[in-house]
């Protein structure tokens, strides 16, 4: 799933939806007062923005006669959140259980709105998850959510470009580099990729890569920042250089003349995760079938690293009334293998069980996108080459928009997107000050 | 608007022999006048619950800071001594001025040209024009952006298109210098047709024996319109430029809608309320989106003061 937000017209939805969860708990209210003498199932209340997800919960609920679950979508990343924290505010209007994108849950896990899950059957199914998701969500024993999907990255490219230029698959940085130079001599229209530097999550996902650790919480009150690392600079310099040399085009993602960019041939590839070719295929027309994916170039070939862009858990909410059914479905929908493969088959998240990520039906499953050939291995292989200790901050939406605001306008505007990384190093200390926190450099 | 109730209270007290009982109702409403304000109790109560406490509210708000860590302090002023320090307010609100200053004359010229000639004797089919120049505001404003962002798209819009296709070089809509012109384009199409009708309301107002007046002293079409009813309708164009002004300063849905086709010209504090959106939404700073909102609203009050004063003095030289 893209667990990022990509449109803003989400928003209407997200009203949408809370109107439908006001509608629908006071029909189940009705319901429940109305009948039912013996006792009555439990009810929660789950948001989520991953579509047809009632197939799942009819398993559940079928599986669980004693729950009852209130599905609804409050929208997709920061609509949904931006609801979250309304309800978290007012006290009340809060799900049971909730969706939450990776690289957020440490924002809700600050301000006390997680529970803890570990003891309530949590920390049993550990092992069953891939490390450095397990990782992500986990701190010593407490557990703030189940990892559900994942994104581990890769590039997806044109293979009938690639081949019409005579460009290998690079397996460096360098490589890269040279790859799109060829590109632009041989198809002067064409760029090689898209700097993405609009989307503050692609930029983490390049320093993650790189070894860059941008956050680091100390303690509960004490965080560090290095916005502007050497790692993280590496990717700024290598960056700024492509771009001060007209070989990437900078536009900004997620909008209907970049998909069509991509699909005709504008632009010949796009620096993604996972769940990138389920969401580019559907604006690609023209080049259905030409796709391929490889992993990403290296910065050093001798030791491979490979970084994650987006992917969700499912938490469950401290304000809970049954923090037990609400831990069972968490569990259920992230840890249950048949839940899991309903996932790949049906809704295509990519899976954060090792088991089910080993598995042939997973490996082998084929796409449209691609001509009818798997890719999945190139980001399963991915996905064990994430290092697990990356951290997020506790204030992600905001990171996300000063990372995009300043490297967007430095990558349009031919700057240094070092000197850009400085002032966003400076903007978040002032920020994270502001917050309360104590900041170390 | 005096003489009405009293001349209807005659009326009452003639009739009231022949409904008594109703009379006498009417005649102790007519003492206590209690009825007027029942009448206006659903619009207070909306008033109250809708502006007045959501004012008071975000007023409230305004005085203190709420922290991720250490929790919520009162600062009193201190976060309108922040606003009004902060570059990126001031970056906002230079923004929407540079934009009034041309989008709002263009787009009342232009409805005042569709009025006049609208209410001219000339045109045919004027309820299907109107109809017509109206139409986009019947958009809402976030579908029209949204279209309007599609055509114009950098690589395949159809204006990039149709000047790839005649050999032109590509309009720049999306870029620093071309965005705020973009979205006074979307602007301009979306309340001209709005301000028209405003307009052309008061043209139906002017007394038609002055037409006949001035073609006899002489006076054709375009004299009648410039001389004759320009200075009668000043007033309605006074209240469309006021309200073009307040809609400038609050400029949002356009250049949010915009922000994900070009992030880097559209920064966070592209207008005031982006900005303000963005301080409570995303940067979690409800305290200061209070700040900045009232520190608008204060700017606003005084740029319209400023307006009514200047062009008050200007309708009385006309």
């Amino acid at each position: 799933m893209p667990a990022m937000t990509r449109l803003a017209d989400d928003r209407g939805g997200s009203r949408r939806a809370a109107l439908a969860l006001a509608g629908g708990t006071a029909m189940a209210v009705a319901l429940t007062t109305s009948g039912l003498a013996q006792s009555a199932p439990v009810e929660i209340t789950m948001w989520s923005w991953v579509p047809n997800l009632q197939e799942q919960i009819d398993l559940f609920e079928e599986r669980n006669p004693d729950i009852d679950v209130n599905l609804v979508n409050a929208g997709q990343g920061a609509a949904q959140y931006m609801e979250l924290r309304n309800a978290i505010r007012a006290g009340r209007g809060a799900p049971d259980v909730v969706q939450i994108a990776l690289d957020t849950q440490p924002t809700f896990q600050i301000t006390g709105a997680l529970l803890d899950i570990g003891l309530l059957g949590a920390n049993e199914v550990a092992d069953d998850f891939v490390e450095w998701a397990w990782a992500q969500v986990s701190a010593g024993g407490a557990v703030y959510g189940i990892p559900w999907d994942s994104g581990p990255m890769g590039i997806i490219y044109r293979g009938d470009i690639f081949d019409e230029v005579g460009i290998a698959e690079p397996a460096t940085w360098d490589e890269f580099r040279a790859a799109a130079e060829t590109l632009r001599a041989e198809r002067p229209d064409a760029y090689i990729t898209t700097a993405a530097f609009s989307a503050g999550a692609w930029t983490i996902a390049l320093f993650w890569q790189a070894g860059a650790r941008p956050f680091e919480m100390i303690d509960e009150t004490t965080i560090r920042i290095t916005m502007n690392s050497p790692e993280a600079r590496q990717v700024a310099d290598y960056w700024t250089g492509l771009i001060a040399d007209d070989l990437v085009d900078t536009s900004a993602i997620f909008n209907t003349d970049w998909y069509s960019s991509l699909d005709r041939g504008r632009i010949a590839s796009w620096i993604t995760a996972a769940w990138g070719p389920s969401l580019l295929s559907q604006f690609t027309s023209d080049s259905m079938g030409s796709w391929r994916a490889m992993p990403l170039p290296q910065w050093d070939a001798a030791a491979p690293a490979a970084s994650n862009w987006g992917g969700s858990t499912i938490a469950v909410m401290g304000s809970t009334e049954h923090p037990e059914a609400a831990a069972r479905l968490a569990l259920f929908l992230g840890a249950d293998t048949d839940a899991a493969q309903m996932f790949i088959e049906r809704q295509g998240l990519f899976p954060v069980l090792k088991e089910r990520l080993a598995s042939d039906s997973f490996l082998d499953a084929t796409m449209e996108f691609y001509g009818g050939v798997s890719y999945n291995q190139v980001f399963a292989s991915a996905s064990e080459l994430i290092d697990t200790s990356f951290e997020w901050s506790p204030f992600n939406d905001h990171v996300y928009q000063v990372l995009s605001s300043e490297l967007s306008a430095a990558a349009a505007n031919g700057g240094d997107l070092s000197e850009a990384l400085d002032r966003v190093q400076e903007e978040l200390v002032t920020y994270a000050r502001a917050q309360g926190f104590t900041v170390v450099e | 608007m005096a003489p009405g109730p009293r001349t209807d209270g005659a009326t009452l007290t003639a009739s009231a022999r022949v409904a008594p009982a109703r009379a006498t109702r009417r005649r102790r409403l007519a003492r206590v006048p209690l009825a007027p304000y029942l009448f206006c109790l659903p619009f207070v109560l909306a008033f109250l619950a809708m502006v007045i406490f959501p004012m008071g509210y975000a007023a409230w708000l305004s005085l203190f800071q709420e922290r991720m860590v250490g929790g919520t302090i009162f600062v009193g002023l201190a976060n309108y001594a922040f606003v009004i320090a902060d570059p990126k307010f001031w970056r906002g609100i230079q923004n929407v001025l540079w934009f009034g200053m041309v989008q709002i004359p263009v787009m009342l010229s232009l409805a005042l040209v569709l009025a006049l000639i609208l209410d001219s004797s000339l045109v045919r089919a004027r309820g299907l024009f109107r109809a017509v120049f109206y139409m986009p505001y019947a958009v809402p404003t976030v579908i029209a952006a949204l279209i309007w962002g599609y055509l114009y798209g950098p690589s395949y819009g159809p204006f990039t298109q149709l000047a790839d296709a005649m050999g032109w070089s590509r309009p720049a809509f999306l870029t620093e210098r071309g965005m705020l012109w973009s979205i006074g384009n979307i602007v301009t199409w979306e309340y001209t047709g709005y301000n028209m009708i405003i307009l052309f309301a008061a043209l139906q107002a002017v007394p038609r024996d002055l037409e006949e007046a001035a073609s006899l002293d002489g006076a054709g079409p375009v004299a009648f319109a410039l001389h004759i009813k320009l200075p009668l309708i000043v007033p309605a164009l006074m209240l469309c430029a006021i309200f073009s002004i307040i809609g400038t300063f609050q400029l949002f849905n356009e250049p949010q809608i915009l922000q994900s086709l070009a992030p880097q010209v559209i920064r966070t504090d592209y207008t005031p309320n982006v900005y303000a959106y963005s301080l409570a939404f995303t940067s979690i700073q409800y305290n200061l989106a209070a700040a900045v909102s009232f520190v608008l609203a204060a700017i606003l009050a005084v740029v319209s003061y400023v307006f009514i004063r200047l062009t008050s003095r200007f309708g009385a030289s006309f």
